[in-house]
């Protein structure tokens, strides 16, 4: 059970890390106007 | 290793086909740029740069938040509304955010439920909205996004035809950015709301997005 849990909490950071990562970039994109 | 592809298969099928839509629209949207840059008469640019450029994060982020606005507004909008044969209704009876033991919250919660759901006050009440006030923060981040990147974007046009730039606020009131936020919303909830009526009557054997094929037309929110 440990490992299927470990396996689903692996799936929520790559999806939360994509996300964030998209909406911080882009963000610091336009507000440094490149 | 094969356990783990199967049991996350469905989230890893769309990592996949995310990331290659994502090359797709750089590889596409880097020559459409080049190509107008070179009607214009002005510099090709590389494709490292298209991508860490305005022009591409406002085409990437208009599109997120609308898809993120879509599944928050259907999300909430089922705690309360019926479509009647809809599989993604609640039936009729069930409307509201429903009692502490449908919700197995409190006291009604298992031994091994979530911390958040047993302990009952802030926490439960935080956790019990926890999936829309994180839908909702991605949906504002990435229209915040879309509009710093969309201001700059729109700026550098601006300055290509040697026309006066713009502040943020003043970008957020112009209807180039009304017009992209509204392009995107249409097509989201035109697509929630006819797969809410058309999955009363069509099935997808299989899928729990649908009814069983067998259900009754009226048959409301039982999922295949």
């Amino acid at each position: 059970l440990g490992i299927r849990v470990s396996a689903m909490r692996a799936m929520l950071v790559i999806w939360s890390g994509l996300i964030v990562t998209g909406l911080v970039y882009y963000s610091i994109v336009g507000l440094t106007h490149h | 290793m094969r356990r783990f592809l199967r049991e996350n298969s469905l989230s890893l099928f769309f990592l996949v086909i995310f990331l290659a839509a994502l090359v797709g629209q750089a590889l596409t949207g880097h020559s459409e740029y080049n190509h107008e840059q070179v009607a214009h008469g002005e510099a090709t640019i590389s494709l490292g740069r298209y991508v860490t450029s305005s022009s591409f994060g406002r085409a990437v982020m208009e599109n997120w938040q609308s898809e993120y606005l879509q599944f928050m507004l259907f999300m909430l909008a089922t705690v309360w509304l019926l479509q009647r044969g809809s599989p993604e209704s609640k039936p009729p009876g069930k409307e509201g955010r429903e009692d502490e033991r449908e919700q197995k919250i409190g006291r009604h919660a298992y031994s091994d439920s979530p911390l958040w759901a047993r302990t009952g006050g802030v926490r439960t009440a935080i956790y019990s909205n926890s999936l829309l006030i994180v839908m909702s923060i991605i949906f504002f981040g990435s229209w915040f996004a879309q509009s710093l990147t969309g201001w700059t974007d729109y700026n550098q046009q601006q300055m290509e035809h040697h026309e006066a730039t713009v502040s943020w606020l003043g970008y957020v009131g112009t209807s180039s950015f009304w017009e992209s936020t509204f392009q995107n919303w249409q097509s989201e909830f035109l697509a929630v709301g006819s797969f809410a009526v058309l999955a009363v009557f069509l099935r997808q054997r299989g899928s729990p997005e649908s009814k069983p094929v067998g259900a009754r037309h009226e048959a409301t929110g039982e999922e295949g």
